[in-house]
């Protein structure tokens, strides 16, 4: 009887928890999360309950056996193939080569290491620390400076970076100006901008 | 599917064949090795279940050897018949090397039929039989080595890959990372096999047979501590290999851990977390067949707990977007992680809880050893759920194969060979997580269609005839 008690209260404490915190407090988690959340404490509340159900005694018939099998291999597949089907999707794409969009273009600008953005930037977990995370760029950067428009700002950012430096960190950033055509630099821009 | 390509297309068609390929072959280079090693250990300790093991199994193999050679000629004809200059420039440019590949094939399935029909012949002269056998597994191993050269060079080619030497074309980037990576992930496979075949013979034994029941008890109990060792190799073989390809190009990286192919891994860390709790489960109900080892059952709730946090540290995702790009129709600090707890969805966190998974995994068979080292085991009294345990690894294990190599080929994107050949075919598109999970489950369905087929005939047919 303790085990469905401890799952209701982890349960309820997921989706309690976020009424009495702020997104401020910077630890409110969204809905997607309490899902996820809640998911993880059904599963673990199973594989706990597994662990108390009874011995199951050997099949009579061989049909049978090989039907538990069938069921067993299906159910363990069915699963991940449902989980697969509900997480987060996007369309197909083509990718033919030279269909690129600009968005596209900067992306691999930003990854590729002779121009090293990822060195000290971080998208959605992945890059350096060095420099303030980009992830939401598009959204903060019109923030930055009273009057200038995220693209405004981010257009000096990479072109001149030392106009402006976000506080807490240093002054390390090279130009870009240089090292990057007017085109590249525009695509760079197009893909910062999509980060909202 | 986009609008205008048919249901069943060439991209399809080769998709299935080089997978189901790509499984058999796995099983038949992973098996014969610890194969060896049981024979030997049969000569070493006088046990003659390591005998009855090595040669069923090895009837499994010699089965299982034809299919492998049959998806791999139907690859071929695929590959020539649709994907001409792809084909044309692979067999081309790596002309020395395939005529090689055929020369070791050959010398390869020489050996394999010498290595089975000789079992009996050879009995009295057990080391020569083990000789053949530990020829079989370098040929062997030495045939998947060179295909994963041509395999890694289609994701990272050296510069020029027209006028590269063909040493230059086989020692590219991953090439390393990739033969580490699936030489243990094949023998973690042919255990896992090993154990759905011991599990489907003991479950499908009859019920006088106890002696029967003992054997393919202890074996499901060999086949998957095996697959387990080498399981708990694999996440650092795989940590490897993602870092080669870092080091090659991080436009791969990103797509693969930050973008569009982000959540395919959220998957692959269920997939491998699943392995690691099926796991420690059969430990679990492996512990209560032992007389006298009830006492560290109690240790087991602690292992369960620290392995279900550190899968909910290692699943938990930066964001719930389907891509880098994607506009997100909640607001974003719905989708997102929270600002302060941002740390959990960096690679340190994952590294760590990945850790804890393997330390407790690799704890639960200590404990398990000593089990047995102090109580008195009674083979073939486990908990049928112990079987079902044996059957829902090897399924994720087939699953988790044929759901990763889509990914390694989905990384090159719109290329044939990354940034030299552009695939232009129709097809030529990223298929979503559910359309690739779903291909997936049919490749392992089809898979184990052809297994059971193979258990049925190899054991139950050919036995009562």
């Amino acid at each position: 009887m303790r085990l469905p008690l401890i799952v209701v209260a982890v349960v309820a404490a997921v989706w309690l928890a976020p009424l009495f915190l702020s997104v401020e407090s910077g630890l409110r988690f969204g809905w997607p999360y309490q899902i996820f959340f809640t998911l993880v404490v059904l599963f673990g509340g199973f594989v706990f309950y597994m662990l108390r159900a009874k011995p199951t005694p050997p099949f009579k018939s061989t049909g049978k056996a090989f039907g538990s099998m069938v069921l067993v291999f299906l159910g363990s597949i069915g699963v991940i193939v449902l989980l697969a089907n509900v997480a987060p999707q996007f369309g197909f794409e083509e990718t033919s080569a030279g269909g690129a969009t600009a968005e596209e273009r900067g992306r691999a600008l930003f990854s590729n290491p002779n121009v090293g953005c990822f060195l000290c930037h971080t998208i959605a977990g992945s890059g350096g620390t060095r420099g303030p995370d980009l992830s939401h760029v598009a959204s903060v950067a019109g923030k930055r400076r009273p009057g200038v428009s995220a693209e405004d700002y981010l257009k000096e950012s990479l072109q001149d970076p030392a106009a402006f430096v976000v506080p807490t960190f240093d002054k390390i950033m090279p130009p870009f100006a240089q090292r990057l055509s007017s085109e590249e630099l525009a695509d760079l821009l197009t893909y910062l901008l999509s980060l909202k | 599917m986009p609008p205008g390509i048919p249901l069943i297309n060439d991209r399809l068609i080769i998709w299935v064949v080089a997978e189901l390929h790509l499984l058999f072959a796995a099983f038949v280079l992973g098996a014969p090795i610890f194969i060896v090693i049981c024979e030997y250990l049969g000569l070493r300790t006088k046990d003659s279940r390591y005998e009855r093991l090595a040669q069923e199994t090895m009837k499994i193999v010699a089965i299982s050897y034809s299919l492998a050679a049959l998806f791999g000629a139907a690859m071929t004809f695929v590959l020539i018949g649709k994907y001409q200059a792809l084909a044309n420039f692979i067999f081309g440019r790596f002309y020395p090397l395939f005529g090689l590949y055929a020369l070791l094939l050959l010398v390869e399935s020489i050996l394999m039929y010498v290595y089975w029909y000789t079992w009996d012949a050879l009995a009295a002269r057990k080391r020569i039989h083990i000789s053949i056998g530990v020829a079989l597994n370098l040929v062997g191993t030495v045939v998947m080595i060179l295909m994963n050269g041509v395999g890694s060079f289609m994701l990272t080619p050296p510069p020029s890959p027209e006028q590269a030497s063909v040493w230059q074309l086989l020692n590219n980037a991953t090439w390393t990372g990739l033969n580490l990576h699936r030489f243990i992930a094949n023998i973690s496979f042919g255990g896992f096999m090993v154990a759905l075949f011991a599990a489907f013979m003991f479950l499908t034994s009859r019920k006088d047979k106890d002696e029967d029941r003992a054997f393919y008890d202890w074996m499901g109990y060999i086949g998957n501590f095996i697959g387990v060792a080498a399981l708990i190799l694999l996440p650092v073989a795989g940590y490897i290999y993602a870092k080669e390809i870092f080091a090659y190009n991080a436009t791969i990286s990103t797509l693969l851990m930050a973008d569009k192919l982000a959540w395919f891994f959220v998957i692959q860390g269920v997939l491998v977390v699943l392995l690691f709790l099926g796991a420690i489960y059969y430990m679990w109900l492996s512990i209560q067949r032992i007389r006298g080892g009830v006492r560290f059952r109690s240790y087991f709730r602690g292992v369960f707990l620290v392995a279900l946090v550190g899968l909910t540290v290692w699943l938990v995702p930066q964001n719930f977007l389907p891509s880098l790009t994607a506009e997100s129709t909640s607001p974003i600090e719905e989708v997102a992680i929270p600002e302060r707890v941002t740390f959990l969805g960096m690679m340190p966190a994952k590294g760590l809880a990945v850790s804890a998974v393997i330390l407790v995994t690799a704890f639960a068979y200590l404990l398990y050893r000593q089990a047995i080292a102090t109580g008195t085991m009674a083979w073939g009294k486990i908990d049928t759920k112990a079987q079902f345990a044996l059957i829902f690894l090897p399924s994720l294990a087939v699953f988790t194969m044929s759901f990763m190599g889509p990914i390694r080929e989905l990384a090159r994107g719109q290329w044939h060979i990354f940034q030299f050949m552009a695939d232009t075919t129709r097809e030529s598109f990223v298929p979503p997580l559910s359309y690739t999970a779903i291909m997936a489950g049919i490749t392992t369905l089809v898979f184990f269609l052809l297994m059971s087929a193979v258990f049925w005939l190899g054991f139950k047919v050919a036995h009562k005839g």
